[in-house]
């Protein structure tokens, strides 16, 4: 997948050797059933290595382990009420 | 806030990003002509809550600037705080870092929302405040690229519209050579970086004008703004500045370096959107069609929407009027009750209707509509809406037998 850190800059879609990726309303995005992970063309995903800011994540464990590094970002809501002002963390 | 004064037995916020308010974070200026009388209708209306959170945290008020008498300034740093803890004592539960990204249907309703974690929140009805503003793609198809404003979608992600998960065709206000969208208006300088003398003329008055030297005055700049209020001469031809605890600066996207040939402003620094130099985000290109009871119109029976998603209205004030509709109405179509529409005997009523017929025009589209200036401020004053006297506004209320019906349990 392609993460909302994408610029547009389209290098992912120069670079993918079957053309699976596309503009989207907001971000490039990657059609699963066309992605072949590269396999026979390039030792890693193409996209990946083509990315100027790292938001090319083909794997699904990638993208989880960036979720990690990005602070807050896709990992569960901070649910804020009167009782609780700081909030309460919801793992999902 | 309004659905909880309707009887919902819960209300969830669910916001993007680390905070409430988006642009209200560097804005800052209400109660200026007519939005004083929109302001006092909806107090008398039973929501004046979130008015009355901005007046507490008032740098300046009962001021004037060029074209606007007397207005208010909140302190851009205060106003989140504040506003956050009288939801908070309402009841409402406020969900951070929650970025709304799909949705469930069933039967011709939204029976979910599904966040970026995976997560999905179940409710009955819900209302599109998703705004107008980015991702970062459109800020680069229609303007100048991303300019690191406040709403800042490449940490929390950019917004996802509701109305548009739905499958609902969402229309765009137009610039006047036909292209997409507006620029936002709003710029903010660094205070530290201002002369003490300035600085000291904003603390104690909340403004300063200062001439632009003549070879920096670029009035064709004006219709470029989403703020058509401001779209006056004056703020060409001088370097207006606003007190709201940051420096807000009324001509827009001054490059850095015509900023620092400004007597005053020789060390100046944008604060927001960093970028400024180069120009602001782009919005009011995702407008939901909507009745005048704030109810989404088409693909689904129980959506509503209030501040930019409601139309070309430029403000927090008409955000919060729009908004508030829309929640009490989400309320009332839940309770299977008749919405309510406010009559155009009211300000608050008559921009909700004028806004949308005038939408249903090509050149309705190029404009902006605001309590404030421009077109439907000159609407108000021909239709005898405008007005400062508060009993008047209040017998307004009280004769459209409308008194305190915000705080009317539906349910």
């Amino acid at each position: 997948m392609i993460t909302a850190e994408c610029i547009n800059c389209s290098a992912c879609e120069l670079e993918c050797p079957v053309r699976a990726i596309e503009p989207g309303p907001s971000k490039y995005l990657i059609d699963p059933d066309v992605c072949i992970d590269c396999e026979g063309y390039f030792p890693e995903a193409r996209c990946k290595w083509a990315c100027p800011v790292d938001a090319c994540v083909p794997e699904r464990t990638d993208y989880l382990a960036k979720d990690g590094i990005i602070a807050n970002r896709g990992s569960g809501p901070l649910v804020v009420t009167l009782d609780n002002p700081h909030g309460t963390k919801l793992t999902a | 806030m309004a659905a909880r004064l309707a009887g919902a037995e819960k209300v969830v916020i669910l916001e993007r990003s680390d905070g409430l308010l988006g642009t209200g974070l560097v804005g800052g200026i209400m109660r200026n002509n007519g939005r004083h009388t929109a302001t006092e209708e909806m107090i008398a209306l039973g929501c004046g809550q979130l008015f009355q959170v901005c007046d507490s945290v008032a740098r300046h008020s009962n001021f004037e600037l060029p074209g606007h008498k007397h207005a208010a300034l909140y302190d851009v740093a205060k106003i989140e705080p504040a506003v956050r803890r009288c939801l908070l004592e309402h009841g409402i539960e406020i969900w951070l870092f929650s970025r709304v990204t799909g949705i469930d249907r069933s039967n011709g309703s939204i029976a979910g929302i599904k966040l970026e974690s995976g997560a999905t929140v179940e409710g009955d009805v819900f209302v599109d405040a998703t705004g107008t503003v980015g991702a970062q793609s459109f800020c680069t198809d229609h303007g100048n690229g991303c300019v690191m404003c406040i709403v800042r979608c490449p940490t929390f992600g950019p917004r996802v519209s509701l109305t548009a998960l739905a499958g609902i065709a969402e229309r765009q206000g137009k610039r006047k050579d036909g292209s997409i969208g507006a620029v936002s208006g709003s710029c903010k300088l660094n205070k530290d970086t201002i002369a003490p003398h300035i600085v000291d003329e904003l603390d104690r008055t909340g403004k300063a004008i200062i001439p632009m030297p003549e070879h920096l005055i670029h009035t064709n700049k004006l219709g470029t703004k989403a703020c058509q209020q401001y779209a006056l001469k004056e703020y060409a031809e001088n370097v207006i500045l606003l007190d709201t605890g940051q420096v807000k600066l009324m001509t827009s996207f001054v490059p850095l370096h015509e900023l620092r040939q400004v007597p005053g402003l020789e060390e100046v620094r944008y604060e927001d959107p960093y970028s400024g130099t180069v120009g602001n985000s782009i919005r009011y290109a995702a407008l939901s069609p909507r009745d005048d009871a704030m109810q989404v119109q088409g693909g689904v029976d129980n959506l509503f929407c209030g501040g930019e998603k409601a139309g070309l209205l430029v403000g927090h004030t008409e955000a919060m009027v729009t908004g508030a509709l829309g929640g009490h109405n989400a309320v009332r179509a839940m309770a299977g009750r008749e919405t309510l529409v406010l009559p155009d005997t009211l300000a608050v009523g008559d921009a909700i209707t004028n806004v949308r017929e005038s939408m249903d025009t090509e050149e309705g589209l190029m404009q902006k509509y605001t309590f404030s200036g421009s077109v439907y401020f000159q609407r108000m004053k021909a239709k005898g809406l405008y007005t400062t006297d508060n009993s008047a506004i209040a017998k307004r209320v009280a004769d459209a037998d409308l008194t305190n019906v915000f705080q009317q349990a539906v349910v």
